[in-house]
């Protein structure tokens, strides 16, 4: 395995807000491989989109990294200035927002959107670069693209206008496309086309993708490997086959008992019972465990995380947080059905 | 509906032909409220001659049906002949309107230009030191601003800068110092108001999706601000800029009178105190005219400021 | 990785009475709307300070003209344009005096400290400028020959004692020579009384002009809003005065022009509510359940709609309380001897170079309830809206 082009050590972000500081990231890791999606899956407030915002410093405001190291391209981007960070943004990671109605300026034709990233990065004319733009919404498959680059963002359907975004985050050939949630604002159908397309360009131009979700179905339409985010924590991380195959964390079995199957229509779905926890309080233990139909007296102590050296039972590359992946957990707990 | 043709011709007529509804209903308005004045124009006169009156209301044209006055008057202002005024002979009203307008559109002007030069800068400073003291100082004097009333802003003005320091003239436009505090007193409360409404709305729109992804894009933090924020963030205040011109005429009834200066507003308030009926309704009519006129130019600004809007299309 | 080995017992189902986990279920507590509301706005500390200065100025206009021994159109030209704090001569150790160098008068300093009396003078030398007064056998002479004017007891030259205040009349006399303390508080009466008509215009009319327009709908809506849209046109202001002219000056016609024409921005606000919660699910449950139309507006819409109406109400007490007091101050307003704070304003501008100590009590008051009232609105709008609140 070559060297990953990004990787996340110890990630810890907060926000302090008025009714006191959220914990929303809690010591994430995350390495990312050349070429590969990688998914980030969980709840709202899981801390999955904040992961990947914090990757660019890109917080809303309240928002702070408190520690952590995210290596890329030799450097520790949560070291660099702001300034410094404007030669990364756009240009070597780009990003793509969840819901494409409100992440593009209202009042600015699509064309110039996509032509300023161009100008800030490239030494190119505004001619050039209108050409490139061109290309790019060719790229994304937007039709008669000539004419409609000079259009305003409202004159675009939401499908079209996540393409809109996906070819402005594509324009400098970033390293890395982080799209948080690319689809959830959009129906089911437009959904599997931009999922599609977002595959097609990464087999193309060879970008690796972050690919922040709640829904567990894109995850196996589209990622390689997956991670499970819980309570600003991962729960596990694993390749998605894998996961599908053999989830360890009873979280990820929740999750994954909770999709609708339509082999076995007519039975109830079995959603995780219970709301996540106030992040300004997280529990001490595991963060699941207040939910968790499996939890024991030793899960009010943080789990570490477990892997497939410590456990046969893990695949290779397979990573949980949960006790019941220890080993010397008595045999029997590892088995007990969800 | 490309962006090519964004003027809407069908619009616009539609939108004219209803403020000349508005107006022929400002003007019915007017007539009906002044002939309802209890007694006529002249019964607060020293007791008239009953054959004077008669030649009086006679020369006004108050001997005919009320129906016949009215289309008179209405022809009249048609033609843009507001009538003859009922107070002092051979002066026409709309030789009161033009006599004042210089001074008065001077001032106005000053004072928009004040309130826009002073209130979203302000605006924009505040935004940028959020719970700072710049901050907290400027929405402190704009919550002043937006409070004390303008005659009480002109009259305290006028005391400590004219009568206590001698800065200033106390009254009259004869040189520029002239202008500095009934332009200050006129525009108060709408740099106080812009000032505000500039910090609320660009730190709204800096809340915005679309200002991350321009973060996101690597665009430098000024860039951000610029581009996309303080544009964006504007529209609300140009839809302010109508009222603006309406309370800034009604404002200028009062601060005209304290400066002692010669404009529409003192005209219009001294043709108050005068009974002066035809001054009354001809000033009124054509301060609704101009109003609709300001309130027309400002929804073509809005046109040209947003792309969302479209006029022409209608749900 | 080391570790000590995990206690055999630790692996048992966690017990979640005695752990210290929780209940998932109810892990976020949710407030009823209206107590975050309340609790948002005591949070709002200028909003607050609005509110007890209102209760307080309310207290006062009703009870304070009933506790001043003056009445607001009493007039007492001796002792007319008093100052509220002033510096005493001494001319015997117990008699004291105040000279208003403006218009050249002696008055009596009583034990309490109130200014009682005008001392007429015993002799008035035109010519050579000076006044001379004798009192407890003391020579005292205010030469104006120059200006300040100079008193001097027996000869020499007397000095102006420490500030006293104006026992009398805190707020001292107008140019009529009534109390300007009672005259504020009958000012507030005023202001109040034009707030409280403002009030009820809005909700009567507006609510219902608005709440009809958006319920109806359709053609009705249609010409009722045009006509909302041609009065809007022109500014308020602008009706008023007209109203007034036709109505002649005084306190109802101010009440009733403000009333008949201050209920427009509201109309519109409650039918652009009313619009927003039509479209909404209970309503139409409502309709299906055969309620009628009237009972849907004023047991489900307007209960709903309640915080934008609140909004806009403590918006337009103010703008009210202004165009009273702006109307007043051009002299269209409440007649004399009624006293507003405009006309107290403008009264304080006719003696503005003289007296400008005048103007001080009529604009604060004015200034103060304005900012009272503009920050219980924005606390209250906070309050309701959270999301707006910076």
């Amino acid at each position: 395995m070559t060297a990953p082009v990004l990787s996340l050590r110890d990630l810890r972000t907060e926000y302090r807000t008025d009714r006191g500081t959220v914990q929303a990231v809690r010591g994430i890791d995350l390495t990312l491989q050349r070429g590969e999606i990688l998914g980030l899956v969980g709840e709202s407030g899981s801390g999955k989109s904040v992961t990947c915002m914090s990757i660019l410093k890109l917080l809303k405001r309240g928002g702070h990294i408190t520690s952590g190291v995210a290596e890329f391209d030799g450097r520790d981007l949560l070291q660099l200035s702001e300034r410094q960070l404007t030669a990364v943004r756009g240009e070597k990671i780009g990003v793509v927002f969840q819901d494409p109605m409100s992440a593009l300026n209202p009042t600015m034709t699509v064309g110039r959107q996509i032509v300023e990233v161009l100008l800030q990065h490239r030494k190119i004319s505004r001619k050039a670069a209108r050409d490139r733009a061109v290309e790019l919404f060719e790229l994304v498959r937007i039709p008669s693209a000539r004419t409609r680059i000079d259009s305003y963002p409202h004159e675009f359907s939401g499908g079209m206008r996540q393409r809109v975004m996906i070819a402005i985050a594509l324009a400098c050939d970033p390293d890395i496309l982080i799209a948080d949630e690319p689809t959830t604002a959009l129906d089911v159908t437009i959904q599997r086309q931009i999922l599609a397309l977002l595959k097609e360009l990464r087999d193309r131009l060879g970008m690796a993708i972050i690919l922040v979700t709640h829904d567990l179905g894109v995850i196996a339409e589209t990622a390689d490997r997956v991670m499970v985010l819980y309570g600003g924590q991962v729960m596990e991380e694993a390749l998605v086959a894998d996961l599908f195959a053999a989830p360890c964390h009873p979280y990820t079995r929740g999750l994954l008992a909770a999709i609708p199957d339509p082999r076995q229509a007519g039975r109830p779905l079995s959603p995780v019972r219970g709301s996540p926890p106030d992040m300004r309080t997280p529990p001490p233990g595991c963060p699941f465990a207040p939910r968790c139909p499996q939890a024991m007296r030793i899960c009010e102590t943080p789990p570490p995380m477990f892997d497939a050296t410590g456990n046969p039972a893990l695949q290779a590359g397979q990573r949980a947080r949960c006790w019941r992946a220890d080993a010397t957990a008595p045999a029997q707990i590892f088995e007990t059905p969800s | 509906m490309s962006s090519a043709s964004r003027l809407p011709i069908g619009w616009l007529v539609q939108r004219v032909a209803m403020m000349l509804v508005t107006l022929l209903a400002v003007i019915t308005l007017t007539f009906a409220l002044m002939h309802a004045v209890p007694g006529g124009p002249f019964v607060s006169e020293k007791m008239l001659a009953p054959e004077i009156e008669a030649a009086l209301n006679a020369k006004f044209g108050l001997d005919q049906p009320i129906w016949r006055q009215y289309l008179n008057y209405l022809g009249g202002v048609l033609t843009l002949d507001l009538g003859p005024s009922f107070k002092y002979p051979g002066v026409s009203v709309n030789s009161m309107i033009a006599d004042g307008l210089a001074v008065t559109a001077q001032t106005g002007l000053l004072a928009i230009i004040c309130v826009v030069a002073f209130g979203v800068p302000a605006g924009i400073v505040a935004a940028l030191n959020r719970g700072r003291w710049p901050d907290t100082a400027a929405m402190f004097i704009a919550s002043l601003g937006i409070a004390v009333p303008s005659y009480v802003i002109a009259t305290v003005a006028l005391y400590i800068f004219a009568l206590r320091l001698g800065w200033t003239p106390a009254f009259g436009l004869d040189d520029w110092r002239g202008y500095i505090l009934p332009v200050f007193a006129l525009s108060g409360f709408w740099m106080s108001f812009v000032a505000r409404l500039t910090r609320s709305s660009l730190l709204e729109t800096m809340g915005q999706d679309y200002i991350m992804t321009a973060r996101a894009k690597g665009l430098p933090a000024h860039t951000v601000m610029l581009r996309h924020g303080l544009r964006n963030s504007l529209i609300p205040v140009v839809t302010v800029l109508g009222p603006v011109v309406a309370n800034l005429l009604t404002g200028s009834f009062v601060i005209e009178q304290i400066f002692a200066l010669p404009g529409i507003g003192r005209h219009f308030v001294q043709s108050i105190t005068n009974r002066d009926y035809t001054a009354i309704m001809g000033i009124t009519i054509f301060y609704a005219a101009f109003l609709m006129l300001m309130i027309l130019i400002v929804d073509l600004l809005y046109l040209w400021l947003d792309p969302r809007i479209s006029y022409g299309d209608r749900k | 990785m080391t570790r000590p080995p995990i206690a055999p017992e630790m692996w048992l189902p966690l017990d979640p009475q005695t752990g210290q986990l929780g209940d998932p279920i109810v892990s976020t507590a949710t407030r009823g709307f209206w107590a975050g509301v309340r609790g948002r706005l005591f949070r709002h500390r200028p909003a607050m300070a609005g509110l007890v200065f209102i209760v307080l100025l309310i207290f006062a206009a009703i009870f304070g003209p009933m506790m001043s021994p003056y009445s607001y159109f009493e007039q007492n030209l001796e002792l007319s344009n008093l100052p509220p704090t002033y510096r005493p001569y001494t001319v015997t150790d117990n008699t004291l005096v105040h000279v208003n160098t403006s218009n050249l008068n002696l008055y009596e300093v009583s034990e309490k400290g109130g200014l009682t009396a005008l001392l007429r003078p015993d002799d008035r030398d035109m010519i050579n400028r000076q006044s001379t007064w004798v009192i407890d056998d003391r020579e005292v002479v205010l030469d104006y020959s120059q200006r300040p004017a100079v008193l001097t007891i027996d000869g020499k030259v007397a000095q102006a004692g420490g500030l006293a205040m104006n026992n009398r009349n805190p707020f001292g006399t107008d140019q009529l020579g009534r109390d300007v303390l009672v005259r504020q508080m009958y000012g507030a009466r005023i202001s109040l009384l034009v707030a409280a008509a403002a009030v009820l215009a809005n909700f009567v009319i507006g609510v219902i002009y608005g709440g009809v327009a958006g319920l109806i709908g359709g053609r009705v809506d249609a010409v009722m809003m045009r006509f909302v849209e041609i009065v809007a046109t022109i500014p308020l202001t602008l009706y008023v005065i007209l109203m007034m002219v036709v109505l002649q000056s005084g306190l109802l016609s101010v009440v009733l022009a403000i009333g008949t024409v201050y209920w427009v921005d509201m109309a519109r606000v409650v039918r652009g509510q009313i619009l927003t919660l039509k479209s909404q699910d209970y309503v139409a449950a409502a309709r299906t359940m055969g309620a009628s139309t009237s009972r849907i507006l004023f047991q489900h819409l307007l209960p709903n709609a309640f915080g934008p109406i609140l909004v806009t109400l403590t918006m337009l007490i103010p703008s009210a309380i202004f165009i009273e007091s702006f109307m007043s101050f051009i002299g269209l307003g409440v007649t004399p001897p009624q006293a507003s704070w405009g006309t107290l304003t403008s009264e304080a501008v006719e003696t503005l170079r003289a007296y400008p100590h005048q103007l001080f009590f009529p604009a604060v008051a004015i200034s103060l309830t304005m900012l009272a009232f503009n920050f219980l609105g924005d606390g209250l709008r906070d309050a309701l809206d959270p999301r707006l609140s910076s």
